[in-house]
């Protein structure tokens, strides 16, 4: 299943690479209930993502269910030039994934 | 990469290869997963427990040195901005980790970082009440800690 999901790397003028990520994803935390019948809904979040600058992983992130539904993650490298890829890849606890590569742009 | 950091997911990996088992039905591990993901510590329903299984080590004050890019009152729990930036200087940063006291499950986000990251994070998490957001912060030196209280008007663990 496609999970919407965006990325933006934008390079500014000391060197850093400023990454932007946002995902669709519900983030269920298996703890609340289910308006319907009270059953428990169960658990459905983002337990990995990681950012990679080319072949470079500069951020490997774990997540629990207490990050946000929708997630969005900042974060920052060195080293990075106009034009080159940013990767981002994320796993969920059901097995689902999503990838999205973004080009490095100048900051305005 | 450096040898502290490597003891520091250490942890993660082990618990890796657990999964695994449990992928072929040796081990009843709940949450099982091929990539690195630190049950044991994720699960943790105490903020000790937590601290306790992600370092395993003695935790210094890192008041001087870690900074909170978050609010003191946040109107939505279920929606609430944390940024942990560690002060330039010149040791290298390998990870960083969010924790919420009085959450469930306190240990809500942990960051490997590659020497070429700028040791500054910024994530929005869940916090059921007002309570003290804990960072650790990894670098070649130890482990830090530091804390920031957000009042939660409204908590975001409801239905």
């Amino acid at each position: 299943m496609a999970r919407p999901m965006k990325v933006f790397a934008a390079l500014d003028t000391e060197g850093v690479t400023t990454v932007r990520v946002l995902v669709r994803h519900d983030m269920e935390t298996g703890l609340r209930k289910s308006k319907k019948d009270g059953s428990l809904i169960p658990a459905h979040f983002i337990q990995n993502i990681d950012v990679k600058h080319g072949d470079k992983t500069v951020l490997s992130a774990q997540w629990g269910a207490a990050v946000s539904k929708n997630p969005s993650l900042f974060c920052y490298f060195k080293g990075g030039a106009v034009g080159e890829e940013v990767t981002v890849s994320w796993f969920d606890n059901k097995g689902e994934s999503g990838s999205k590569t973004s080009l490095i742009t100048q900051a305005d | 990469m450096n040898s502290s950091r490597r003891s520091f997911i250490r942890q993660s990996a082990i618990l890796g290869a657990l999964g695994a088992l449990h992928a072929a039905g040796f081990v009843n591990f709940p949450q099982a997963s091929a990539r690195d993901w630190n049950t044991e510590a994720f699960e943790a329903d105490s903020l000790d427990e937590a601290i306790n299984r992600l370092t395993g080590e003695t935790v210094r004050d890192g008041a001087g040195i870690i900074r909170f890019v978050a609010p003191p009152i946040a109107e939505n729990g279920a929606v609430v901005p944390i940024g942990v930036r560690v002060e330039d200087g010149e040791e290298i940063v390998s990870s960083i980790a969010i924790l919420c006291e009085k959450n469930p499950r306190p240990l809500a986000a942990f960051y490997d970082l590659h020497p070429d990251a700028v040791p500054f994070i910024r994530t929005r998490i869940k916090m059921r009440e007002t309570a003290p957001v804990v960072a650790l912060v990894r670098t070649e030196s130890g482990i830090y800690r530091a804390e920031h209280i957000v009042k939660v008007t409204k908590g975001g663990c409801g239905g």
